[in-house]
């Protein structure tokens, strides 16, 4: 390449602070440059002439590399960060609370461990952050048949190496971390998924009969490894990103129908599926019953629900409510206050003011998020960005439901504010994920036409 | 004659979208398509075109994609998307009401 637009396209990119997007632009600003070249020297130009000429009618160097580089920015979604943040250390001061209070019985490890599970998931966020995400998308459906094969063999290897079962429960444990089976695989069929969908050209009968086909497998798979809570937020976020694949007009088929079927199917599949649950475990019948009437059940299976619902109606606006614990031997009244309701403990030991305040730092990140993912206009990276918020905001949802006493006590616990383990680690490495797309959603990936 | 450039600034992206919305092009090709439809009243500086070009991208107004021609020089072009078709139109009325109020008020309305 000629000196002069060699030296050119230097003064450019200087000004581009993203260097991994010098390429692209390089390519870009010189096809440009040869071809108005070419057509000077065809109007009898000699080559410097036709180079000077072309050079002055590009314009200031500098100036070009200058507005190139205000949109070629890499982003960071500050609300979200800080939200999450001071969730971290909302989280981490409550635990250290927690595992003080002698009548909650929650052993002397807490605080340490969910220090330890925090910097982790901190370390292994950055790695998912800088991590090109557009890779994944080709190995998706590699990744759902994995995901697929994995579910089945740990039912058959519970009790071998790392994975346990405890009460039902698959875990994969090694000392000091624990994650259920379910919690691991759930967000992996998800992101799978998203890339099922993406890589969808026609939009055929084919194609959502195949979509179809490979969440149902998915889904009935994952029923069977406890909890159920995780199936049915794999199910919400199926029907999120079916539904924003609808909208985006991916399939040929009238949309208000489609929308119809697929809320009408899903619906029935959620009938379907809580029937499966009560037929499991009678138990389960009768704690959505007692959710409509706790004080005849406070005894047996409502007592959670019942004295969660006794904790916050009965605590202060700044201050502790008296039913906290149990009155003759002073041991707290709920159990699983460390994971399950944290935040039943907060505002029961400090008060509703707290409780509020963390209430919406909750719906803060769940509005940024979604807000945020309908601004990536890549598709691939607009799914997968959607099913992440999806899964974070069904279990914000779901467990502050439940630690307000309005929702009946299922295995959600509050992302990043829970004492989590293992799914600690997992929700962050999603966050890095989220907000590594996010990142990259104005630097353009383009594809080259075959 | 020369229009002034603040005045062209302010319609490029109306008139990048009305190009693409005819026919994908790549950036020269647009520069030449503007020059030669104008007659040669609009001389867009050639460099300003592609941060135009890139945030009209970024805001998911436009595509674009690599594509190699028989010369083997691949070029960068550009596809106006639904959502850009549908400012295009925006554009077009904000312009035609902005045109309208101008050519009222010079065109010859006393004004009292």
């Amino acid at each position: 390449m000629n000196k002069e637009i060699s030296r050119f396209m230097e003064d450019v990119c200087e000004e581009i602070k993203y260097k991994k997007i010098h390429s692209e632009i390089e390519k870009e600003l010189s096809s440009h440059l040869e071809d108005s070249i070419e057509e000077y020297k065809l109007e009898g130009y000699s080559e410097d002439e036709a180079i000077k000429q072309t050079i002055c009618n590009m314009g200031d160097a500098t100036t070009i590399g200058a507005e190139l580089n205000r949109i070629h920015r890499p982003k960071l979604e500050w609300s979200i960060v800080g939200t999450i943040a001071t969730l971290l250390i909302i989280s981490s001061w409550i635990l250290f609370i927690i595992q003080g209070d002698s009548y909650a019985r929650a052993g002397d490890l807490l605080f340490i461990r969910n220090i330890i599970h925090t910097m982790l998931g901190i370390v292994i966020m950055t790695i998912f952050y800088f991590f090109d995400y557009t890779k994944l998308e080709k190995y998706s459906m590699h990744m759902f048949i994995f995901t697929i094969v994995a579910t089945l063999v740990t039912n058959r290897y519970a009790e071998y190496g790392i994975v346990r079962s405890y009460n039902g429960v698959y875990m994969f444990s090694i000392p000091g971390i624990s994650i259920s089976t379910a919690a691991l695989y759930m967000p992996m069929f998800l992101i799978a998924y998203a890339g099922i969908i993406n890589g969808v050209k026609d939009g055929s009968l084919k194609d959502i009969v195949k979509l179809l086909v490979l969440g149902v497998i998915s889904i009935a798979i994952l029923i069977s490894h406890a909890p159920a809570s995780q199936a049915l937020l794999m199910m919400g976020g199926y029907a999120v990103l079916i539904t924003i694949a609808i909208i985006d007009n991916k399939f040929i088929m009238d949309k208000k129908k489609m929308l119809i079927s697929l809320y009408g199917g899903g619906l029935c599949s959620c009938i379907a599926v809580v029937y499966i649950l009560i037929v499991k475990s009678p138990y389960f019948l009768m704690r959505i019953v007692t959710m409509f009437n706790p004080e005849e059940y406070s005894k047996t299976v409502g007592y959670i629900l019942y004295n969660v619902k006794k904790i916050v109606t009965t605590s202060s606006f700044v201050g502790a409510s008296p039913n906290m614990y149990i009155k003759n031997n002073g041991i707290l009244v709920l159990p699983d206050v460390s994971t399950d309701f944290v935040l039943t403990y907060i505002i029961g030991r400090y008060g509703w003011l707290v409780g509020i305040s963390i209430i919406t730092l909750l719906i803060i990140m769940v509005v940024r998020m979604f807000s945020a993912s309908s601004k990536i206009n890549s598709g691939y990276g607009r799914l997968v960005s959607l099913a992440i918020a999806t899964i974070f905001s069904m279990e914000i949802i779901a467990a502050t439901l439940m630690n307000v006493g309005l929702f009946m006590h299922m295995a959600y616990t509050i992302p990043f504010l829970s004492y989590e383990n293992g799914s600690k680690i997992m929700n962050m490495a999603l966050l890095g994920l989220y907000l590594g797309i996010y990142r990259r959603k104005d630097i353009m990936i383009t594809q080259s036409k075959c | 004659m020369k229009i002034n450039k603040e005045l062209i600034k302010g319609s490029t992206t109306m008139l990048i979208l009305r190009l693409l919305d005819g026919q994908d092009m790549y950036g020269y090709q647009m520069i030449k398509e503007l020059t030669n439809r104008s007659d040669e009243t609009f001389n867009l500086r050639e460099g300003t075109l592609y941060p135009i070009l890139h945030t009209l991208n970024n805001q998911g107004m436009i595509e674009a994609y690599w594509d190699e021609t028989q010369s083997a020089r691949k070029r960068k072009y550009y596809r106006i998307t639904k959502k850009g078709r549908v400012l295009l139109e925006e554009k077009k009325t904000e312009w035609k009401l902005y045109s309208k109020a101008i050519n009222k008020v010079i065109g010859g309305e006393c004004l009292e």
